[in-house]
């Protein structure tokens, strides 16, 4: 048969990064990425991009270990080459500081981030309102350069980029053998998971570059992540609300709270505001389907349903989405050679 | 009750600042003055990265010890208040590498986190086999330098751009009390054998995405002779440079060279910095801080000089614990003049 088609919907952290290791995987395959939305507009682009892994309730722990364990991998490979700067791709230590005892001291994750360990009774002095802490070392992935960086690499690897916004799967049943759903949030509409729904995210990303350690409250809900030229100040999880508007009052609540955990803030300059989606789910949709439709098949990989926890997975969730696609190639093939007996 | 600091590098200027505070409501007739012929961004301070640590287990001495540990402790104290970023304060994390395994420095327990560094963080940094990763603190000079200038100015001390040529110039002009906190320049005021030169060069780059301070050391020699980087809050500093002996404040070219080629090769990333500038300075060596009190002959009347000078490349680790051990000898020259209240408790 002819070099399969797979068109990759999505343009965020999953479907480039997905829509790579397809290029890696499956060198045969002509490949198209389409999106109603690239960088500097995706959720993506909204997120800080730190890699600290979110756990799914419905994805066992050793899977998402093994997804953590090899983003974490490629990206440490990144951060300490030359290639570092433009892919967005560094290095960060801090602490994870809570105000009681987790249930949990050491997480599934803590032997794969760098230098994990308790913080002393002298580095918790800093953070009066809190009793116990966490301080390592890990990775960030900076939007938009990552994302640009992402599409660079497709770029040169011959993978076509259209803006289009996809209202039906079946739409590209004529063009393409196989459809890979990196849509986020996306996927609600697309494909009609009710299982998917949105948690509200918004942020502050400042002008702070004195602010070289990340900070994170272990409730989820305070964090300061310093970036390359920004530092991203949050947040909120708002389970089920899709506004994308910006809150002034919130604005004001999450600087506020992050000024406690870090006083030198109050000087922080050109505060922007980001309101983001977290596509979440109880656990990771990467799942190979076949749909039908009057006699005709369209061959669809799902991969999406991140939530909090796109970055920390994304290089785990791809390699395991592109499996997939190799194997619905093999499928092709075999009934193309059985077509032809 | 006239006092003159002379020198206005990090030394000179904490050591004003320090006394004024401690002593200016209870010696109402104190007027504390600065003189320097060099004034930020000029002295060797603003070339400085401003990295809190003092050298390493080679180096300790319990005195210099406790006057890092009030200094680190003195500026923590400062880190949330709403001056830290004009103060050009705050907190970094990093690694400090070696060939081979080492003692523990003095100050393991001053800084925050002190640990060893794990295989892994070691595989970023071939050809280093043993390390410590801590969180300290940067105090860079070309902020905290004007800030320490606005409160001496608020507190009515008065700055006088003159080279001064000999403590007697200063004392026939009616001062009581001296502070001599000229760095290497103090050979020029009285000879000092002691007192050398140790070059350093540093090349200042633009590399955001650099979060972490990266020391590394080797056995055979000189702290700072090998290469370091250094975040600042918007500049990456690049040195690597320790020339003991070597007067010149120019830049080489071959040191730009060394410099730049260490680093890159300690960090590959920095090969897309960009350079920005450049800079020369002579860290003020001794095998001692001084730190002590001379009277000298003025006419028929004994003055008082205090020297506060010799940090090497460590003064911005040091200085509070000096500025202030100044003060106590200020104080006790106060109480024999009979101008103090008893000395009060420390507080």
């Amino acid at each position: 048969m002819a070099a399969p088609k797979v068109a990759v919907i999505g343009a965020g952290v999953i479907g480039l990064s997905t829509a790579l290791c397809i290029v890696e995987t499956c060198p045969s395959c002509s490949l198209t990425v389409l999106s109603d939305q690239f960088s500097p507009n995706t959720t993506s682009d909204i997120a800080a991009g730190i890699l600290i892994p979110h756990t799914y309730p419905g994805t066992p722990i050793h899977v998402q270990k093994q997804w953590f364990k090899e983003t974490f991998t490629d990206l440490f490979a990144i951060s300490n080459s030359a290639e570092a700067s433009e892919a967005g791709v560094h290095l960060i230590s801090g602490w994870q500081v809570f105000k009681n005892t987790p249930k949990e001291e050491l997480p599934f994750w803590s032997d794969v981030v760098l230098g994990f360990r308790l913080m002393s009774e002298a580095e918790l002095q800093k953070f009066p309102q809190h009793r116990f802490g966490q301080a390592f070392t890990t990775l960030k992935c900076d939007c938009p350069p990552y994302l640009l960086w992402l599409e660079k690499r497709l770029k040169a690897a011959g993978v076509q980029m259209h803006t289009r916004k996809v209202a039906d799967l079946w739409e590209l049943q004529s063009e393409y053998n196989i459809v890979v759903n990196c849509t986020g949030i996306g996927a609600h509409q697309l494909v009609g998971d009710e299982k998917l729904f949105p948690v509200r995210g918004q942020v502050l990303k400042v002008h702070a570059p004195w602010v070289k350690n990340f900070i994170r409250d272990g409730d989820g809900s305070t964090y300061i992540y310093p970036g390359i030229h920004r530092v991203t100040l949050g947040g909120t999880r708002e389970m089920e609300n899709w506004s994308l508007s910006p809150d002034p009052g919130t604005t004001k609540d999450i600087f506020d709270r992050c000024c406690s955990l870090e006083p030198s803030l109050q000087v922080a300059q050109d505060i922007t505001v980001k309101v983001g989606l977290r596509p979440s789910r109880q656990c990771v949709r990467v799942q190979r389907e076949v749909l039908s439709q009057g006699g005709v098949k369209l061959l669809v990989v799902h991969n999406y349903g991140h939530g909090a926890g796109g970055f920390s997975m994304h290089r785990g969730t791809a390699k395991e989405a592109a499996r997939l696609v190799r194997d619905c190639i093999a499928a092709l093939q075999a009934s193309s050679s059985r077509a032809k007996l | 009750m006239r006092v003159a600091v002379i020198g206005a590098g990090v030394i000179g200027l904490s050591t004003a600042l320090c006394i004024h505070e401690q002593y200016h409501s209870l010696v109402p007739s104190l007027e504390v003055e600065v003189y320097a012929d060099r004034y930020t961004p000029h002295t060797t301070s603003d070339g400085a990265a401003g990295l809190w640590q003092p050298y390493g287990s080679d180096h300790s001495n319990l005195q210099e010890t406790l006057w890092n540990k009030e200094t680190f402790d003195h500026l923590l104290g400062h880190l949330g208040s709403p001056a830290a970023k004009e103060m050009g304060l705050f907190l970094i994390s990093g690694y400090n590498l070696f060939t081979q395994p080492v003692p523990d420095p003095s100050w393991k327990n001053i800084v925050l986190g002190f640990r060893n560094l794990t295989p892994k963080e070691l595989e970023l940094f071939p050809g280093y086999s043993y390390g410590w990763f801590n969180t300290a603190l940067v105090l860079e000079c070309r902020s905290y330098l004007p800030w320490l200038s606005n409160r001496l100015t608020q507190r009515g001390v008065k700055f006088f751009h003159k080279k001064v040529e000999s403590f007697q110039e200063v004392f026939a002009q009616g001062v009581d009390v001296v502070i001599n906190c000229t760095g290497l320049r103090a050979r020029e005021l009285q000879p000092d054998p002691e007192l050398q030169p140790g070059r350093g060069q540093i090349i200042k780059v633009l590399a955001p995405w650099v979060k972490h301070f990266v020391i590394t050391h080797t056995t055979d020699s000189e702290t700072y002779n090998s290469p370091y980087i250094i975040p600042g809050s918007e500049f990456t500093v690049l040195g690597g440079i320790n020339q003991r002996g070597n007067w010149n404040e120019e830049t080489s070219a071959q040191d730009h060279k060394t410099i730049w080629e260490n680093c890159c090769r300690l960090l590959p990333t920095l090969q897309k910095a960009k350079i920005v500038e450049e800079w020369s300075g002579l860290r003020p060596m001794r095998p001692r801080v001084r730190l002590e009190r001379e009277t000298v002959q003025h006419g028929h009347c004994q003055a008082e000089v205090i020297h506060n000078y010799g940090h090497g490349g460590f003064g911005i680790t040091i200085h509070w614990g000096c500025a202030m051990a100044a003060a106590r000898l200020l104080g006790t020259i106060l109480q024999e003049k009979k101008v103090a209240s008893p000395p009060q408790p420390r507080l």
